[in-house]
């Protein structure tokens, strides 16, 4: 099994969107996988039309197990689970500070679903704190979206120093460029520089498109309503390339 | 997500699911329906597969096979439509895993149906799909047979109250489950009764039945192997429809002459005359469909480079074959045959003659007499043998246990079922090792024969009389190998409990007996 986070420090980059979009590609290739909506405000699980209620508090949550398993809901589309999010995982870094190993809760939350997903996507809170760490220690690949911009860099080279001094292993660190709009200079001149000093940037691009924005309304994933897109096209080529340079193209 | 939770239902054909959900208020969206695509499943004509619990099914260029409930169903691409001889099958994961199965019959179409699917999806309050539904419409190919709708309904993890409301609502407009052989009851459907046909013989007898109209019993129950594979002898699908009908003719033979003095002396002659005809006219065809089967162990008994020498003899032995088919069919079709089965089908339906001096003998007493006297038989020239071996004596001796196992099987249901499976058990390993006695001195003698008499129309060329002749060596040195199996192989047979079992069960009583 493997566990792929998207995770950024900043809101509104499209990561609910590439979670979402590139869950679904991973199931209609066959892996049978599981979307972790970890966000309190619960943009995953609208975008798959469940209402946002857990079956147990965010305690029993964070221990997982037979009460959390009766959380998880199909989707409408094949070899494809939802673990909702609800309000209450506001209170989840609280939960986890109560508990011994608190920075290894998640991992150990995940493990048992072994038997049942091939692969894990986490959709991750826009913070960085104690449920930020549990997501780090617990993914296999944690991909960061990054608008091209000078606070972008900024913000992600934050990221990157606090991997160093938690001792993360940077290998699993990968980045791409959301919401890319090739017609404003800082957007190329950022996407240059980052690409200079950072050699885990993937290639592909996720260009700013309407239609990422129509998933909202739509409530599906691009490549079930718009398959043939140039969004939808997008992430299959963000998918494949992620594939080629982790693990994720393996099985299990 | 895994389709183990799948449920299924037959709806009855005057609503569907539409219809259904829209009576019970639920919100729901329905696909166009898709292509309606022809299907079939398919068996082999004595439904090996079904006896294994297997289905197999044939649509749109795809060969789909069904093992046990909860297996993954396994495919492969059959670009022809069956039937399939077994030698036809393309080659794929199925057909691998047929093959041992369904060995040399063909898998023919047992259930032809046209199928339509059409989605339904079960919607909450955000148009969430709680339940997903495909309607199959199902409609037989025989006509006048009833349209039939299976219902999957398959449930969406984290919604299970909705699965139960949609199941208590199909159930309270008349959907039954289909349970986990709904594919017979598919196959029923189309007018067809699953493991209807076996050529074994299960009649069950009453001890104190008037022994001739316990025989006649016993051979209508015969003569029906004969009429139904009869027919399909010209359609030359597999070899076995021959195979069949020669094995009823050979049992409706054995009865005649070894359940004696139940039928006038007349009658048996005539009759006896005209199956002896009937097994004669098939004699040929029945070698050369057993040659041409064991082809590929034929070549595997040469040298790798004497395999291309080989096959003039094959291209020889279809061509016989194709010859000897058309004899048999031109016969089948002639006058003889029908009269043949006309008169004896007369002769079982008519009422009973109470003259030949068995005919009234209780048939359990007359059984019992006939089967100890054969073994007696079997015991004194099997321990005959065991001094004074010899081949003869041993192609002898397979005449008569072949005697003895129809005259089990005709009267198996006459003694204890324990008792005669372990008796036909051990007879059969006996007949197994005559079997093969007289099957290899067969086969030497037929490619001697072939090899120097019988070429096509020029000689053989030098190197496939070679390997015509490294052929018959190899079976000679089988032969000999047989031969010193015999043996032991008698003596587990005649062991003293076998004996005694043998004793207790037929030994005569007190009362006279013919």
């Amino acid at each position: 099994m493997t566990i792929l986070a998207l995770y950024s420090n900043k809101g509104g980059v499209g990561k609910t969107a590439a979670a979402v979009n590139l869950a679904y590609l991973a199931a209609a290739q066959g892996k049978r996988t599981l979307i972790c909506d970890l966000d309190p405000q619960g943009a995953a699980t609208f975008y798959f039309r469940v209402k946002p209620k857990l079956k147990v508090g965010v305690k029993k949550y964070i221990i997982g197990g037979s009460a959390l398993d009766k959380s998880i809901k199909g989707t409408d589309f094949d070899n494809l689970d939802l673990l909702p999010a609800a309000f209450s995982l506001r209170r989840l870094d609280i939960a986890i500070n109560d508990m011994k190993q608190a920075r290894q809760r998640l991992r150990k939350m995940l493990s048992p679903l072994e038997k049942t997903y091939d692969l894990i996507v986490l959709d991750s809170p826009p913070t960085i704190n104690l449920v930020a760490e549990n997501i780090f220690a617990a993914a296999d690949t944690i991909l960061v979206p990054i608008i091209p911009t000078t606070l972008s860099m900024r913000a992600f080279e934050q990221l990157r120093g606090f991997f160093k001094k938690a001792a993360y292993s940077q290998k699993k660190l990968f980045a791409f460029f959301s919401m890319v709009d090739r017609r404003k200079n800082m957007h190329r001149e950022t996407e240059l520089a980052m690409r200079e000093s950072y050699r885990r940037m993937l290639d592909t691009p996720i260009p700013y498109l309407s239609l990422v924005e129509r998933m909202g309304d739509e409530r599906q994933p691009i490549p079930a309503f718009a398959p043939r897109s140039t969004a939808a096209q997008a992430y299959v080529n963000l998918w494949n390339e992620l594939a080629a340079n982790t693990s994720l193209s393996q099985k299990t | 997500m895994p389709d183990s939770h799948t449920s299924l239902f037959w709806l009855p054909a005057d609503t569907t699911v539409a219809q259904v959900l829209h009576t019970a208020e639920f919100s729901f969206s329905e696909q166009p329906p898709g292509a309606t695509t022809p299907t079939t499943l398919l068996d082999t004509f004595d439904w090996r597969l079904h006896a294994r619990g297997w289905h197999a099914e044939w649509r749109n260029g795809t060969l789909t096979l069904f093992t046990a409930p909860g297996d993954r169903p396994q495919r492969q691409s059959a670009p022809s439509p069956p039937p399939f001889r077994f030698e036809e099958l393309p080659k794929g994961v199925v057909s691998d895993a047929l093959q041992p199965v369904i060995k040399m019959r063909a898998l023919m179409p047992i259930a032809p149906f046209r199928e339509t699917c059409t989605e339904i999806r079960v919607l909450d309050d955000l148009e969430k799909t709680t339940v997903r539904l495909i309607e199959h419409t199902i409609e037989p190919t025989p006509p006048d047979t009833p349209t039939l709708q299976l219902i999957e309904l398959r449930p969406i993890r984290g919604y299970p109250k909705a699965a139960r409301a949609v199941t208590r609502t199909l159930t309270e407009h008349g959907a039954e489950k289909a349970t986990a052989h709904w594919r017979d009851d598919l196959i029923r459907a189309c007018g067809k009764n699953p493991g209807g046909y076996s050529n074994k013989i299960t009649m069950q007898l009453t001890p104190d039945m008037p022994a001739a109209e316990a025989t006649k019993l016993l051979l209508k129950t015969i003569l029906l192997g004969i009429i139904i594979n009869q027919p399909y002898i010209a359609q030359d699908i597999d070899t076995e429809f021959l195979h069949d009908f020669r094995v009823s003719v050979r049992r409706t033979r054995a009865a005649l002459s070894q359940i004696k003095a139940v039928f006038p002396d007349d009658d048996v002659a005539t009759f006896k005359r005209d199956f002896s005809f009937l097994g004669k006219v098939t004699n040929t065809l029945r070698d050369l469909d057993v040659y041409l089967l064991a082809a590929d162990s034929y070549r595997k008994m040469l040298p790798p480079h004497m395999h291309p020498a080989i096959e003039p003899l094959f291209n020889h032995l279809r061509a016989q074959r194709a010859s000897a088919l058309a004899t048999v069919v031109a016969t089948l079709n002639g006058e003889r045959y029908p009269q043949i089965i006309e008169r004896w089908d007369a002769f079982l339906n008519a009422p009973l003659n109470p003259t030949p001096v068995n005919a009234l003998l209780p048939v359990e007493t007359l059984a019992k007499t006939r089967i100890h006297r054969q073994y007696r038989k079997i015991v004194k020239m099997g321990n005959h043998l065991l001094k004074h071996p010899n081949d003869a004596e041993l192609h002898e001796l397979r005449l008569v246990a072949k005697k003895l196992r129809y005259l089990l099987e005709f009267f198996a249901s006459l003694f204890p079922p324990k008792d005669m499976k372990r008796l036909i058990k051990q007879l059969k390993i006996l007949q197994d090792n005559l079997g093969e006695f007289n099957d290899v001195c067969v086969q030497e003698e037929f490619l001697f024969n072939t090899a120097l008499h019988h070429p096509p129309k020029a000689p053989w060329s030098a190197e496939t009389t070679l390997a015509i002749g490294a052929l018959i060596g190899v079976f000679d040195a089988q032969k000999t190998r047989v031969k010193a199996d015999f043996a032991a192989i008698f003596t587990k047979f005649s062991a003293p409990k076998n004996q005694a079992l043998f004793k207790k069960l037929f030994a005569p009583s007190k009362d006279g007996i013919a």
